[in-house]
């Protein structure tokens, strides 16, 4: 009679230690797999920031022989020396002891912002240039801030895609959709009948019509096709946000800054890109 | 019936071992190409700033009709003085946010500034001048070795 319990329990025992051991395979499997999906999304990531980073170092590289800062004589381009006088017109200048993003100077500069042709596409850069030998202990360094905009990729515009995708699931033939907006009507003019008696000179009737009017377009497409729409027209573009933060952005590199005079003082040009793709 | 647990025993160490070398693996190679982005990050602002550092300081004025390329090139003809060395010395240093460095062309060492730590030799830019005067060949190749304030 023992032997036969055991027997019995035997198959018990060993399906609760299978079932401990496949939970254990289990949890080793999501945790490897897990770790596995974060760090090819840091891969990802990574790949793109280097991309952003790479590319304030290029802008900083174009902007030191762009015609419109650079000193000129005889008519070439000395690439890395920066006239005064273009940069007074291609800057704003100021004086700062340190620029923080809440400074009265990036304040000032963002307000009066100078947009240049050319930078890299869906991307804000901020460009700063320091003269390094043109500084007081109480006032701080004389600095340079100017923005650059660039062109912005309107076939990915997301109000064109959201628009275009609500026409697309606009339902004319349908009965149901007829309804909801006859219902959105009657709430709307039954809405603005009762504000049109309150409110002296509209009256109930025309306070009726144009709420009946905005109850048929808000009521005109269907609410999970708004949410869908919104969803799928949310741009590729705009998945993504990366800032430079190192190099280019917070290292800078080294420039000549060419007074009226003739004197060239040691200067440094920061530039930082602010992408979203 | 005493050897009745080793076999699980050794799948489960062996499950184990090749959890962890799983992990590891993913971690080394995503570590290891994370530093290679990073690498060649740094390796492309460093020349950019070397060679903007050597560019800048060849382009000095010295005064208003003396550049920097020019103290240099004609040095053997000018000859190149202490007051000289002092201007490039304090341009440099503001710059580049030098420490110290050393210019030099193929053949020798023109002028060098002492570190606290050794000889400059962290980064390095480069270029050709022309040299007026010289018999031997109208371009001379100067390196600027230099090392940055660590901060």
């Amino acid at each position: 009679m023992k032997l036969v319990r055991k027997k019995q329990n035997k198959g018990a025992i060993f399906t609760i230690s299978s079932v401990l051991e496949a939970l254990f395979s289990v949890g080793i499997l999501g945790i490897g797999f897990w770790f596995f999906l974060t760090k090819i999304v840091d891969i990802h990531v990574a790949t793109l920031t280097a991309d952003n980073e790479r590319h304030a170092m290029n802008l900083a590289n174009v902007l030191l022989s762009y015609e419109g800062l650079v000193y000129e004589k005889d008519g070439k381009l000395q690439r890395g020396v920066l006239d005064v006088r273009k940069l007074d017109e291609f800057a704003y200048g100021g004086r700062s002891q340190q620029l923080e993003p809440n400074s009265s100077l990036v304040k000032d500069a963002f307000r009066n912002y100078k947009k240049i042709t050319f930078s890299y596409p869906n991307s804000i850069s901020y460009i700063t240039i320091t003269d390094l030998e043109n500084c007081t202990e109480q006032e701080g360094c004389k600095v340079w801030v100017a923005t650059a905009v660039g062109p912005v990729n309107f076939d990915e515009n997301f109000v064109k895609k959201f628009i275009d995708c609500l026409v697309e699931h606009l339902e004319l033939t349908s009965v149901q959709a007829w309804s909801r907006r006859l219902e959105g009507c009657a709430v709307g003019a039954g809405f603005g009948a009762f504000i049109g008696s309150i409110v002296p000179g509209i009256g109930t009737g025309l306070g009726a019509a144009i709420g009946c009017g905005i109850g048929l377009l808000t009521s005109f497409f269907d609410p999970h096709d708004i949410a869908t729409c919104g969803v799928n027209s949310i741009p590729e573009s705009v998945k993504y946000f990366f800032m430079s933060r190192s190099f280019a952005a917070a290292q800078g590199l080294p420039v000549l800054i060419r007074l009226p005079d003739g004197t060239t003082h040691a200067g440094r040009i920061m530039v930082g890109v602010i992408e979203w793709r | 019936m005493a050897m009745k647990g080793f076999l699980p025993l050794t799948l489960t160490l062996l499950s184990i071992i090749a959890t962890a070398t799983m992990i590891a693996t993913i971690l080394l190679v995503s570590l290891f190409f994370e530093y290679h982005l990073h690498i060649n990050l740094k390796f492309e602002y460093d020349k950019s700033y070397s060679d903007l550092l050597m560019l800048s300081f060849l382009r000095l004025q010295y005064n208003s009709t003396y550049p920097g390329y020019k103290v240099l090139a004609e040095r053997d003809v000018n000859g190149f003085t202490q007051e000289m060395k002092d201007f490039l010395k304090k341009k440099v240093e503001l710059l580049g946010d030098v420490e110290c460095f050393r210019i030099a062309n193929s053949s020798m060492i023109i002028f060098s500034t002492s570190c606290s730590s050794g000889e400059p030799y962290e980064y390095t830019g480069g270029a050709f001048i022309f040299k007026p005067y010289n018999p031997d060949s109208l371009v001379e190749e100067f390196t600027l070795t230099y090392n940055k304030v660590k901060r």
